[in-house]
């Protein structure tokens, strides 16, 4: 009963620090990068725990960001020196983007209209265009960022003053 | 590599300048000479370049002498992009290169990655404390490159992050993972990311806010920081939890961007996240704060702009025992689609993406439904807080004050080297959220004892609210020694404590918690040498009232040990707040059950922050 009872009593204070389980995936490869290879639409933790996650965020992150070229998974084999693309930011910002066009305004909308050059003068046509047309851009839950940058491209050529941007 | 003579005198006395030790992330020893900070060493050119920095800055004269070819000075610049900017400023210097060399030369690679980046200035980003990670609870410190287009986004700037290998500390068990954090067992290394990820990451994944403290850094030693970076990004840094750790080589940058600032020379012996920032304001480098609350921070502030029918509506539609929404979309107000939306997001970010998966049609369906009604947010965003958290009271504190401890007088001293605990001065600290390390106090009574009253070495609380929309645990742990009293004596006994349970916060200043509270006592004053203890807790804790702020907490355990031993506890704290922040008086009274006797105190004590 004794050692029940002081089993348990450890057992408290103890939990807050519980030794984490050995993570199934490389935290990096969750939506963190890559075009459309594994960028999900609802991302999140894995899982494994905000507290083993703590770990890595004041951890280092994937470190491929200097001029390397990444050129697989299905994206361009030029390197990623500024992160210009609107391909690769749709990758990285699968969840944000989604909930910023369901309102037609955010700041991270207002990053891919700069990241794809979108003029000051057609930034409320961009944002207003691709929340009426949610639904196409984002027709299930299983999109692809592929599939998203596509989806907005065609909604964009249907419109005369956005269809510049999305040429090529 | 060359062989080189003895430096000149000349020379010696630039390597020991400001701007070379920078580069070389060298600091002075207490007894003379100087130690390098990179623990790789591919970084130095000299064998000795480890604790050289004349040996050093000779040999790499002697490389720039040697680089004969517009190939090889393509690779020197590529490989110390820095060292070389520096060193063609040092007019010394400067007159003892070859006379074909009149610019330096410069890494095309590195000059496209700067274009594109159009270097402004420098950001400081801190992230807010996260109690429930060992690493992560001082808050965490890294730089953002801002562009000097005003109209590129914050989120596309690219930051520079310095931190240890997780990968290997995944591995390894807790109590290992805190030993060799502490005695620098993980390389650290830079990397470099977007600052969305960043965001992403740190406000939505962790639900942390973030300061942003944008420096007064110009372009140009902007791009000398990022010249710096590009010959330190792939050097291994071991990496120290307390002293080598994010913020000082966070600030070790800084240095080598502007060397007159020593920023790392500033710093006392241990390096928290927030000195680094209180360092920087210090030497005038910030220009202003800006916050960037979390998602949780978010939905508190935004649930609270539903009343209470439109909060139930978005639970039913959270919680999907109102599917949504397909025909009837319009008849929800967006702003209760998106907080439903938001509440579902905090709820399944932290699952499995199997068990997720089960609620992203939901989520899809709340985004389309949102969709369909063209209004922007009719939501606001939660206001900045008042006071940053650099702003509030430093992390040391001393304490002298005098009582009465069961009737008798006592005089105190009480010394705590970090961080805060509940009722220190609030400003800048979240409410419910303490860090106790090294807490000692030491007593001296009329009747002539000088005696040690209490060391915790570790005290953490936890506590947050819980409302409809979010329901955080609230929990505390807490490990030392103090005295208990017990059959009319007050022996030293140690003790491992937590608590788990619950808080509200009815109104924006007051937090009730009540938890389940147990607790090991241990000593040789024990007849049973240990003692468990269980039982319940419960306690008020309040801010801006009467001055300060202050507790009140009670506790009712029930030890197995000795079968009639329930102590009961009631213990009152109120700290008023003096002057700028750092000061403050705290008077204590308190009943504390014993095994076979009580005891009462009641003390008022003088604090200095430092």
């Amino acid at each position: 009963m004794r050692t029940l009872v002081t089993s348990l009593v450890l057992a408290i204070p103890l939990a807050a620090f519980a030794a984490p389980p050995p993570p199934s995936a490389p935290r990096t490869g969750e939506g963190a990068s890559g075009c459309g290879w594994g960028s999900l639409l609802f991302d999140g933790n894995n899982g494994v725990g905000a507290h083993v996650a703590a770990m890595s965020t004041n951890a280092s992150f994937s470190n491929d960001m200097f001029g390397v070229s990444s050129g697989t998974n299905g994206c361009s084999a030029t390197p990623v020196i500024r992160y210009k693309g609107g391909r690769v930011y749709i990758a990285q910002n699968m969840t944000q983007l989604a909930q910023d066009i369901a309102r037609g305004e955010g700041e991270t909308l207002a990053g891919l209209s700069s990241t794809m050059g979108i003029a000051a003068a057609d930034q409320t046509r961009f944002n207003q265009t691709l929340q009426q047309h949610f639904r196409e851009i984002y027709p299930d839950a299983t999109v692809s960022s592929d599939q998203v940058m596509e989806a907005m491209l065609t909604v964009m050529r249907q419109d005369p003053r956005l269809a510049a941007y999305a040429a090529g | 590599m060359a062989a080189v003579a003895d430096p000149a005198p000349e020379l010696a006395s630039l390597a020991e300048s400001p701007g070379w030790l920078a580069l070389g992330h060298y600091h002075p020893l207490p007894g003379g000479g100087f130690a390098g900070e990179a623990d790789d060493p591919h970084f130095f050119l000299s064998a000795s370049g480890h604790h050289d920095p004349a040996l050093e800055l000779e040999a790499t004269l002697a490389a720039l002498r040697e680089a004969g070819t517009p190939e090889s000075r393509q690779r020197l610049a590529c490989r110390y992009p820095a060292r070389l900017d520096w060193i063609f400023r040092q007019p010394e210097l400067y007159r003892q290169l070859p006379p074909g060399m009149s610019s330096h030369p410069v890494c095309s690679e590195l000059e496209a990655w700067m274009n594109s980046i159009d270097p402004k200035g420098v950001t400081l980003v801190f992230p807010s404390a996260y109690l429930d990670s060992a690493s992560s609870m001082f808050g965490h410190s890294f730089l953002r490159i801002d562009s000097r287009d005003p109209k590129s986004p914050p989120l596309l700037a690219t930051t520079i992050n310095f931190t240890a290998d997780a990968e290997k500390a995944r591995q390894d068990g807790d109590l290992f993972y805190a030993w060799k954090g502490l005695t620098g067992g993980y390389p650290g290394t830079f990397s470099i990311l977007p600052y969305h990820a960043q965001v992403r990451a740190y406000t939505h994944m962790e639900s942390r806010d973030l300061w942003e403290y944008p420096l007064t850094l110009d372009s140009r030693e902007t791009r000398q920081l990022l010249r710096h970076v590009w010959e330190v990004r792939n050097v291994r840094f071991d990496y120290y939890f307390m002293d080598e750790n994010c913020s000082y080589r966070t600030l070790a940058l800084l240095d080598a961007a502007r060397p007159s600032l020593q920023l790392r020379a500033a710093m006392p012996f241990w390096v928290l996240p927030v000195d680094a920032v209180r360092t920087v304001r210090e030497k005038n480098l910030v220009s202003s704060v800006h916050w960037r609350p979390s998602s949780s921070t978010e939905l508190y502030a935004h649930a609270r702009q539903l009343n209470r029918d439109e909060q139930a509506q978005a639970l039913a539609l959270e919680d999907g025992s109102t599917p949504c929404c397909d025909e009837n979309a319009a008849r929800y107000p967006a702003k209760v689609l998106e907080v439903a939306y938001e509440a579902l997001r905090y709820h399944t970010i932290p699952l499995t993406p199997v068990e997720r998966k089960k609620t992203d049609q939901r989520a899809l369906a709340l985004l389309t439904a949102r969709s369909r009604q063209a209004a922007g947010s009719q939501l606001t965003s939660p206001t900045q807080p008042e006071v940053s958290p650099d702003q509030g009271h430093l992390a040391s504190r001393f304490s002298l004050g005098t009582g009465f401890q069961n009737g008798e007088t006592f005089g105190e001293i009480e010394y705590r080297p970090l961080y805060h605990t509940l009722t220190d001065p609030a400003a800048g600290y979240p409410l419910g959220s303490a860090i106790n390390f090294l807490d000692t106090t030491l007593r001296t009574y009329g009747h002539g004892d000088d005696q040690l009253e209490q060391l915790e070495v570790v005290g953490i609380s936890s506590l947050n609210p819980v409302d409809r929309f979010i329901q955080p645990s609230s929990w505390q742990v807490r490990f030392g020694t103090r005295r208990i009293n017990l059959n009319g004596q007050r022996p030293l006994l140690g003790y491992l404590e937590g608590d788990w349970g619950g808080a509200v916060s009815p109104a924006p200043d007051h937090l009730f918690y009540a938890m389940a509270s147990a607790s090991l006592l241990g000593g040789s004053a024990l007849s049973s040498s240990i003692d468990p203890g269980l039982g319940p807790r419960a306690g008020w804790l309040y801010r801006h009232l009467l001055g300060g702020q202050g507790m009140f907490d009670f506790s009712y355990l029930c030890y197995l040990a000795n079968p009639d031993a329930c102590l009961g506890s009631l213990r009152f704290e109120h700290t008023l707040n003096l002057g700028h922040g750092n000061q403050s008086l705290r008077l204590r009274a308190g009943r504390e059950g014993g095994i076979g006797s009580d005891g009462n105190l009641l003390s008022l004590s003088y604090q200095h922050y430092f």
